[in-house]
């Protein structure tokens, strides 16, 4: 194992927006580092491992920097809507783990082909969002949020991203304040990478080899972005946020939809 | 089951109040990420020597 100058820069970077937009990591960096020859069990553990560590840091320091409140005495609202969104996002990832990587072999292209669009859609939801207020934000939207954690859920185990732009943009329509929404998908995000760990030492044990080369530089990248990002959420005025994630979103989702045909 | 989520109201606040304000930070906060520059020694050490 070695420290890469240049893996810990793209981690940082894409970790920092991971923090402050909800999404990016696992779903930009893949294909990226995709690019750079490393192949995809190099890079989902590391990712998940990754962000089990990362995702954790940034809700507590989220939580620090009063981006959001978690409370488990009593429970509060935002630690209930984090362990729902985790429970089915572990369903999901157990799942879908077992039927990429060791029962059935999902076609490349149809997979990111699936997350672009996806992501590239929630996007443009959520500008239309911004502008058009419904029902469903004026009161809790408990079925939408299951909805979304399971497709999400689904999204990391294939290919270790899509999952922040669904549950970021999941949460918002439902009503959850941008900044404290990020934080959800943080802790949320940490919970199911670190289940999706505990799946991949189980399937290695059962023959797939994983390599974690890549580890240390993502996770030096990673932690330095996850204390930046909760202060930087709390320093700048929400409305920045509200315009910051979707228009990033929809940044993803075609940076996507571009790697998959011209790269 | 009330209608609307009670989560970020301490955002809120915070949003109303002026960018300097928001900008400080205590000095428990500071502690804390000394506190996490050493959760993250410990962790690069674990990966270099155990994993």
């Amino acid at each position: 194992m070695e420290l890469i100058i240049l893996i810990i820069i793209i981690a940082f970077i894409f970790e920092l927006m991971d923090s402050i937009a909800g999404m990016g990591f696992g779903t930009a960096l893949t294909p990226l580092l995709l690019l750079l020859g490393y192949s995809p069990l190099q890079i989902v553990p590391t990712l998940l491992i990754s962000e089990a560590l990362t995702g954790a840091i940034d809700a507590f320091f989220d939580h620090e920097f009063q981006n959001v409140h978690f409370s488990f005495h009593p429970i509060n609202d935002a630690t209930k809507l984090s362990i729902l969104i985790a429970s089915f996002g572990c369903l999901a990832i157990m799942s879908s783990i077992f039927l990429g990587y060791y029962a059935i072999r999902f076609p490349d292209f149809l997979i990111k082909m699936y997350v672009a669009i996806l992501v590239l859609f929630m996007g443009i939801l959520g500008i239309f969002r911004i502008f058009i207020k419904t029902h469903f934000e004026k009161k809790r939207n408990v079925k939408s949020i299951i909805l979304f954690s399971a497709i999400a859920g689904f999204n990391k185990g294939i290919c270790g991203g899509g999952y922040g732009p669904v549950i970021m943009m999941g949460q918002l329509i439902s009503g959850v304040y941008e900044k404290s929404a990020t934080a959800i998908v943080s802790l949320a995000e940490s919970i199911v990478s670190f289940v999706g760990i505990l799946t991949f030492i189980f399937i290695s044990a059962i023959g797939v080899e994983v390599d974690l080369i890549l580890l240390p530089s993502i996770f030096t990248g990673g932690f330095i972005a996850s204390i930046l990002a909760p202060y930087l959420t709390r320093v700048l005025p929400n409305k920045i946020w509200r315009y910051f994630i979707p228009i990033y979103a929809i940044g993803i989702g075609i940076y996507l939809i571009l790697q998959l045909f011209w790269f | 089951m009330e209608r609307s989520w009670k989560i970020g109201e301490e955002a809120r606040l915070l949003d109303d109040m002026p960018l300097k304000d928001r900008a400080k930070i205590g000095k428990r906060s500071i502690n804390k990420i000394f506190g996490a520059f050493f959760f993250y020694f410990v962790v690069m050490i674990f990966f270099f020597n155990v994993l």
